[in-house]
């Protein structure tokens, strides 16, 4: 055998071999999902979907075994501080919603304190180093690298991770940065989170840039998307999400919560929809606080050989209450165009570990200018969009065990309405 | 309920030197200005086409414990496109473009009072018309101001309100709604700000029909209006108990001072000092009162009243 084989096989022998070891009491977790999708544009057979998997935790393995559809799948795991091996359906090193992903599935248990179920994947395989620290690696998966490998690099803590493929020439990119206080003596958090994915003419993803000072009640937020073919609201099967190769930025300052400056931008091939608007609380106090907004609706529609100008300004009144995580926001608007729009937002939390959230909107069927809407990009991130939909309707309920996701939209000129309902539980024992 | 107003402002148009032009409705930025004692410049651009700069000064004196008087000078100059078009033949045209300057003069007196009162009678020497502004300063970094505004060459009476919260940032909203014979519209601005000492820049947007204004201002604020109607804002983020106390800050403690005892001297301590016999007699008179000694004391030379001083010390460190 040639020496350089020999050469890695005793590095493997070695990093396996003197790895720590984790808990030897075999860990399993039992997870199923459920959803079910009405709209009159989908066949029968593509209605509902279910997928359960068994999956086992022992010393430094996991293996996992489910059913995803109709097919049976499985999937192996090992893992230690040195060497990191898997192959199959789940299991992947590195952080990230979209790489890999099986489209038609997602799993929404991703907090871990609660526990995370990994994202169902397409099959793949992953060999990498140092898998807790800075790790790099090899992989390859279906549609992605299936004849080159494709190279892995992740930082610690899951905080980066860069994928590329030399075969299909596609960069993956994750960066996570939760609450980072940059300067501790002060009380400024950031956050930023990103995910990208393509080839450099062709890709989708998302950037998300937080500034919050609790005691002075300050929060910045800039986001940016691109859209493709509908790879980046992936999770909203009900299609409410954005146009093909759409581009987006929304900048937003706020005061207390209720005093808030939002500026957005979509872009697309065939026009520019512009909104800025200020939303200021008239009272306010421990039951909430009653705001007035204006807003401005500016439309660049490109026909081929003209350049057509469409604006609007609006005026609306809320109720609004906040306190930390409680939200609840009812709100009316009307146009100088005679466009009309009511919304309403809710979210508690109820009890520990557990989060209610409703979000709705309502609009007349001819308004002339889509509305903004607060939309899911990967189950956690928000982003958000344009919509000319007259009813959405969302209610999700978060636990520890259990997402409940259900939905419903009417279309605009009453050309449809779309339903769709999301289920998934957990158990670990 | 007593509600306690910070501004009236009576806006007076006394258009000297002016033209008539048609003044700015981005009551936004008059409450930038009509908010502190400030002074300030700005530009505008609207339509890409029309440019003006302005500045102003907005001071005041007070009279009573509760009653100031203020007074706002501002002047704008403004340059607009007139494009015209101009036929040649009889398919052909020509288009001219040209500059229009204008200049505007306003003095703007006001009265700040805890309790509300009214003042009439507005004149201007170009066209007469009445303004009118109402300002609550609702909590430390949160103004209201209401706005009533006549145009009878127009026929035209408009309603405003505008709200500014924070300084830094400052969000703001105007939003205005203009009534006439021939028409009913609604239009207002938006904007935000930012505050570094006592400069202020200011970035706002305003919408109007087909009317689209961006304007940028920066003033500086020499006294600001500290007495709101709520002291507290209400932060949605936080609990009350979770809100931590300054640790930076100490109690200050309060050392009640003794009474200074003063006791009696003999000459012949006094003597033991070297003190002038004259000078010791009268002392020692004087040490079985303490507001005869005390103001004996006032009175001697330094170097005596030292040597007083050291036997007053050596006979409190006997008594103890």
């Amino acid at each position: 055998m040639k020496t350089h084989v020999w050469i890695i096989l005793i590095i493997l022998y070695i990093s396996i071999s003197f790895g720590e070891a984790k808990e030897v009491t075999p860990k399993f977790a039992l997870y199923g999902s459920a959803e079910y999708f009405e709209s009159r544009f989908v066949r029968e057979n593509q209605k509902s979907k279910t997928n359960v998997l068994l999956k086992s935790e022992y010393n430094n393995f996991q293996i996992g075994i489910e059913k995803r559809g109709e097919k049976e799948l499985g999937s192996l795991e090992f893992k230690n501080d040195f060497f990191y091996a898997s192959i199959g359906h789940r299991f992947k090193p590195i952080p990230g919603f979209y790489i890999l992903r099986d489209e038609k599935f997602y799993s929404a248990f991703q907090n871990p304190r609660l526990g995370i179920i990994p994202q169902p994947l397409k099959k793949s395989a992953w060999i990498g180093l140092f898998p807790s620290n800075w790790s790099v690696g090899l992989f390859m998966g279906e549609n992605l690298s299936e004849k080159k490998p494709s190279l892995y690099l992740k930082s610690p803590l899951d905080i980066f991770a860069y994928t590329y493929s030399p075969e299909t020439k596609i960069h993956f990119l994750s960066l996570n940065f939760r609450s980072y206080k940059p300067l501790p003596s002060r009380d400024l958090e950031l956050t930023i989170s990103s995910q990208m994915m393509g080839t450099k003419e062709n890709y989708f993803g998302y950037l998300n840039l937080r500034a919050f000072s609790p005691s002075r009640g300050i929060e910045v937020d800039f986001s940016t998307y691109r859209e493709n073919n509908g790879m980046l609201f992936a999770t909203n099967q009900d299609n409410l999400r954005g146009t093909n190769n759409e581009k987006s930025f929304l900048f937003k300052i706020s005061r207390f919560h209720y005093d808030r400056l939002e500026a957005f931008q979509n872009n697309t091939e065939e026009k520019k929809e512009r909104i800025v608007g200020v939303n200021s609380s008239i009272i306010s106090g421990i039951f909430g606080a009653f705001c007035v907004s204006g807003r401005s609706y500016k439309n660049l529609i490109f026909d081929s050989s003209d350049l057509s100008v469409l604006t609007t300004t609006s005026l609306g009144v809320s109720y609004e209450y906040r306190l930390r995580d409680t939200e609840f926001m009812l709100r009316f608007e009307q146009r100088k165009n005679q466009d009309k729009l009511g919304e309403l937002k809710f979210t508690i939390r109820p009890i520990p570990e557990w989060k209610f959230e409703i979000s709705s909107i309502l609009q007349k069927d001819s308004n002339q200018f889509r509305s903004l809407y607060e939309q899911w990009s990967d189950g956690e991130n928000i982003n958000t969009i344009l919509t000319d939909r007259t009813a959405v309707f969302k209610l999700k309920v978060i636990g520890s065990f259990l997402v409940f996701n259900v939905s419903g939209s009417r279309r605009i000129n009453g050309s449809g309405e779309i339903y769709f309902a999301n289920i998934q539980f957990k158990q670990e024992f | 309920m007593r509600i306690q107003f910070l501004c009236l402002y009576l806006l007076c148009n006394l258009s000297l030197f002016a033209e008539e032009i048609e003044v700015s409705r981005n009551y936004l930025l008059e409450h930038y200005r009509l908010r502190d004692h400030s002074y300030g410049i700005g530009f505008s651009s609207e339509n890409k086409d029309n440019r003006s700069g302005f500045a102003w000064i907005h001071f005041g004196k007070q009279f009573l414990a509760n009653l100031t008087l203020n007074s706002i000078l501002y002047g704008e100059s403004s340059q607009t496109k007139v494009k015209d078009v101009v036929p040649i033949f009889q398919s052909y045209y020509y288009q001219t473009v040209e500059l229009q300057f204008k200049h505007n003069f306003q003095v703007s007196p006001g009265i700040q009072y805890k309790f509300f009162s009214l003042y009439g009678n507005f004149q201007s020497f170009q066209t007469p018309n009445l303004d009118l502004a109402i300002g609550f300063q609702l909590y430390p970094e949160k103004s209201l101001f209401f706005y009533y505004k006549e145009n009878p060459r127009e026929n035209i009476r408009s309603y405003s309100f505008s709200v500014l919260s924070g300084r830094n940032p400052g969000l703001g909203l105007a939003i205005t709604k203009d009534f006439s014979s021939n028409r009913n519209e609604w239009y207002g601005s938006v904007g935000i700000s930012f505050q570094f000492d006592s400069f202020q820049a200011v970035t706002s947007h305003y919408v109007q029909e087909e009317i689209e204004q961006n304007s940028f201002l920066l003033s500086r604020i020499f006294q600001d209006n500290s007495d709101p109607l709520f002291h507290k804002e209400i932060n949605p983020y936080q609990n009350e108990s979770e809100v931590k106390p300054d640790i930076n800050k100490r109690e200050k403690k309060e050392f009640l001072k003794k009474e200074r005892a003063i006791y009696e001297i003999s000459i012949d301590e006094l003597l033991k000092f070297r003190i002038p016999l004259v000078i010791a007699i009268r002392i020692a008179r004087a040490s079985k009162s303490k507001e005869l000694y005390t103001e004996l004391l006032s009175k001697l030379p330094p170097d005596i009243v030292k040597k007083c001083n050291k036997i007053q010390f050596i006979k409190s460190k006997g008594k103890r």
